[in-house]
């Protein structure tokens, strides 16, 4: 069998050094295995070299055998420790010969395939270790019957020496690679998963990565719902088509999923075990060969499960599953993170659906309405909201009571770029002087009896949005350098406490007020009011703006008719001449008033206006509603005036319906019931 | 808030609007009557419940009147501002716009 026995000592020693050099710098197994086959198959006769290594995971022995130097080792062999002579060689640390294999019964898997697709009649194993570690075994064979000597035996346990060094040192070399990959894998996949991609594009990308080191051909990714059934979170698959019934949530019973939930380790299942697994049978007959199931773990809880599935024979490694139970858990967190930041934007779109909501009912609540008129008063106003309105701006507004200072400021909040802001409101008259500023600013828990709890101010909730100060002329004069600090610097510190809180607020202020006298008797700081008083904003009276009356007049009866139920349809015309003329100390509010009560009052389609605090030399002093021959005299006076000016006609943009604010309908009622035709014209 | 209610009927586009005619919800039934507009016939809109209308609702109501739409409104307010413009623009004749086909 070896030729160097009948060689020289100098053969021997150059075939030893020419292994050396060969195995020096191969960077993988079968090159290895040549290099080795190639120096010594001038001192050794064999047909096949191989070496068998133990795979520790399994116990198993990996046999890397090669028939010829350049040729592809085969590696598909592959077997338990204790039926394969090299897992003796290895274990008992011995060398072995098996010189005729026909006649060897201990390892019969073994001899069978080596017999059958081989041809060997004589094996010879030695053991391959190293100082530090035994890693399998080194063997020749061949097909003509062999008989070595011990010294033969001895020269190939010094080659076997040699060669473990090398084979240790590629070993070390390919685990090295290994991690490197792994852990660059498991970089890029965590890159893939801050990267903000959709499941269905992510998943694919994770996919890919897992693939560079763990080979699979489907991977699917399941989320454990309320009800305990697995919704498919996404899936990617290299091979069939899968699945028409993953794509809504299944019972993972008979499924490994199964118990990778209730266990919450990872599961391996294949061949034969996915026998055990009724609900996969579908899945094998796909051709599907093995599973392997992490749990998806996170603060102890399994919620869902990442699997991948083969339809390769390869073997998954301890490393495999290792490896998958890391990308698992950042998966976990990923997925944890995204569902997380996926119920809080439902919850802030929730939120912000709910404030315009609760908005339209403090509006409704508040009675607060819109600005109405059409006169040039009002369009003064309207014109420096809009001027105003998107500019930053502090604005001071001015006016007497009653005239819609609020509705004004909350135009200027809406017309502006803070429109999405909360709009939020103080009437500083309204408040104690003592709590103002707790209200304003918030305070700490315990900084005063009664402050139980953190609160947060007006001046906090207002944040990215509009504070209006309502009465600011109310403001104690303590209260005002610290006011005057938040609207300047926009920064503040709550009561009882020592962090100073920044905000991005716009001011708005109002009062019925002089400011400046009150800046000159020392009851307001002028350096507040200069702060305020950027840009002032007056609103006029109502009697500045008697235009208005008829249409805020009809506006109100509209509203509150509506509000009531009711359907008013005509407002008597001495009625408006007589709102027209009144001076209305109280404006717009004690307008709104006037025109409630008179809806209330009103029984039928004509407002029934009553005006008590007009003067008595009003024709609207008198009561519509208590002399109705004289309502039914002025209201068809009116009407044939109106189908006087409309030349007779009744209907049409032009006709004396349009002209009285009356349907048409509406109209040829009244006239049958005055008893009026068309010819008054 | 807006509720737009377009009805199509074989001799006329019918536009029912009710809530404010306000702010934004102007643009809105802008969109809505340019749609109505496209179609052949008639095109009628009433302000059913219509609680505000601002200076843009005003200009709107007052373009689609000088084009042709007719306008109607129940309430004394929204009927008192419709009349106001109907007045101050009176419509194109109908005979611009022909039947729909069915």
């Amino acid at each position: 069998m070896i030729r160097t026995v009948a060689a020289s000592s100098s053969e021997i020693l150059e075939a030893v050094l020419a292994l050396s050099r060969s195995i020096a710098g191969r960077t993988d197994l079968p090159a290895l295995l040549s290099g080795v086959a190639e120096s010594l198959s001038r001192v050794v006769t064999f047909d096949h070299v191989g070496l068998v290594l133990h795979d520790a995971s399994e116990n198993a022995m990996q046999g890397h055998i090669l028939n010829a130097p350049g040729n592809p080792a085969i590696e598909n062999l592959r077997l338990p420790v204790d039926e394969d002579p090299a897992g003796w060689v290895w274990l008992n640390q011995t060398p072995l010969v098996i010189p005729r294999l026909d006649s060897e019964t201990r390892w019969p898997r073994f001899v069978g395939r080596a017999r059958r697709e081989f041809g060997i009649t004589t094996t010879i194993l030695v053991p391959l270790t190293t100082g530090e570690s035994r890693m399998g075994a080194f063997g020749f064979s061949s097909v003509a019957p062999l008989d070595p000597s011990p010294a033969e035996i001895a020269f190939l346990e010094r080659v076997a020496s040699e060669f473990a060094v090398a084979v240790e040192s590629f070993l070390a070399k390919q685990a090295a690679a290994r991690e490197r990959d792994r852990l660059r894998a498991l970089f890029d996949i965590t890159n893939a998963l801050v990267s903000k991609l959709t499941p269905n594009k992510l998943f694919p990308a994770i996919s890919e990565q897992l693939s560079r080191v763990i080979k699979h051909d489907f991977a699917l990714l399941t989320l454990r719902n309320d009800s305990g059934r697995l919704e498919p979170y996404a899936l990617h698959s290299t091979g069939p088509e899968l699945f028409e019934e993953l794509k809504e949530p299944f019972d993972p019973a008979g499924m490994p999923a199964a118990d990778v939930l209730a266990i919450g380790r990872p599961i391996v299942a294949r061949d034969t075990d996915l026998d055990r697994y009724p609900a996969m049978r579908r899945f094998v007959a796909l051709g599907f060969k093995s599973i392997c199931s992490a749990p998806l773990i996170t603060r102890d809880r399994v919620f869902g499960t990442l699997a991948l599935s083969r339809m390769s024979d390869l073997e998954w490694t301890r490393d495999d599953v290792e490896f998958l139970s890391q990308v698992a858990g950042q998966v976990s967190i990923a997925v944890d993170n995204s569902l997380a930041y996926r119920e809080l934007s439902e919850m802030k779109e929730r939120l912000a659906t709910e404030k315009l909501y609760l908005e339209d009912e403090i509006r409704l609540d508040h009675n607060i309405g819109n600005m109405v008129g059409q006169g040039p008063a009002f369009h003064s106003v309207l014109k420096s909201v809009q001027i105003v309105a998107p500019t930053d701006s502090t604005v001071l507004i001015l006016g007497e009571t009653g005239t819609g200072k609020e509705l004004v400021a909350r135009a200027i909040h809406e017309m502006g770029g803070r429109k999405k802001g909360s709009f939020v409101k103080v009437n500083c008259a309204a408040i104690p002087a003592s709590l103002l500023e707790s209200e304003l600013f918030g305070h700490e828990k315990g900084s005063f009896t009664g402050a139980s709890a953190q609160r947060i101010g007006r001046f906090e909730l207002a944040h990215q949005g509009t504070l209006f100060l309502d009465e600011i002329g109310e403001m104690p004069l303590e209260l005002q350098p610290k006011l005057l600090r938040a609207i300047q610097d926009q920064e503040f510190e709550r009561v009882g406490g020592t962090r100073t809180i920044r905000t991005d607020v716009r001011f708005l202020a109002a009062t019925n007020r002089d400011l400046k006298a009150m800046v000159d008797e020392n009851k307001f700081r002028a350096d507040l009011y200069y702060r305020l008083h950027v840009f002032p904003l007056r609103v006029p009276p109502l009697r500045e703006r008697r235009e208005d009356i008829p249409l805020l007049t009809r506006y109100f009866v509209q509203k509150h008719a509506q509000k009531m139920g009711r359907t008013i349809d005509t407002i008597p015309a001495p009625a408006l001449e007589a709102l027209t003329r009144y001076d209305w100390p109280g404006n717009i509010r004690e307008l709104q008033n006037l025109i409630e009560r008179s809806v209330i009052l009103t029984t039928g389609n004509t407002l029934n206006i009553t005006l008590p605090e007009l003067p008595e030399n009003t024709p609207a002093a008198h009561p519509a509603g208590s002399s109705p021959g004289a309502t039914h005299i002025a209201e068809r006076e009116r009407i044939i005036k109106a189908l006087e000016e409309a030349k007779g006609q009744v209907g049409g943009p032009n006709g004396a319906a349009a002209r009285l604010g009356l349907r048409r309908t509406t109209l040829q009622s009244r006239m049958r019931k005055l008893k009026i035709s068309r010819q008054y014209h | 808030m807006i509720r737009i209610f377009t009805a199509n009927d074989p001799m006329a586009v019918r536009v029912t609007v009710d809530g404010q005619l306000v702010d934004d919800y102007v643009d809105a039934l802008n969109a809505c009557m340019s749609q109505a507009m496209s179609q052949p016939g008639q095109v009628q809109l009433f302000l059913r419940d219509v609680s505000h209308i601002d200076e843009r609702g005003r200009s709107l109501l007052a373009q689609l009147a000088s084009t042709g739409v007719k306008l109607s409104a129940a309430g004394v307010y929204s009927a008192y501002i419709v009349s106001e413009i109907c007045r101050e623009h009176p419509r194109e004749p109908e005979a611009e716009r022909g039947p729909r086909q069915p």
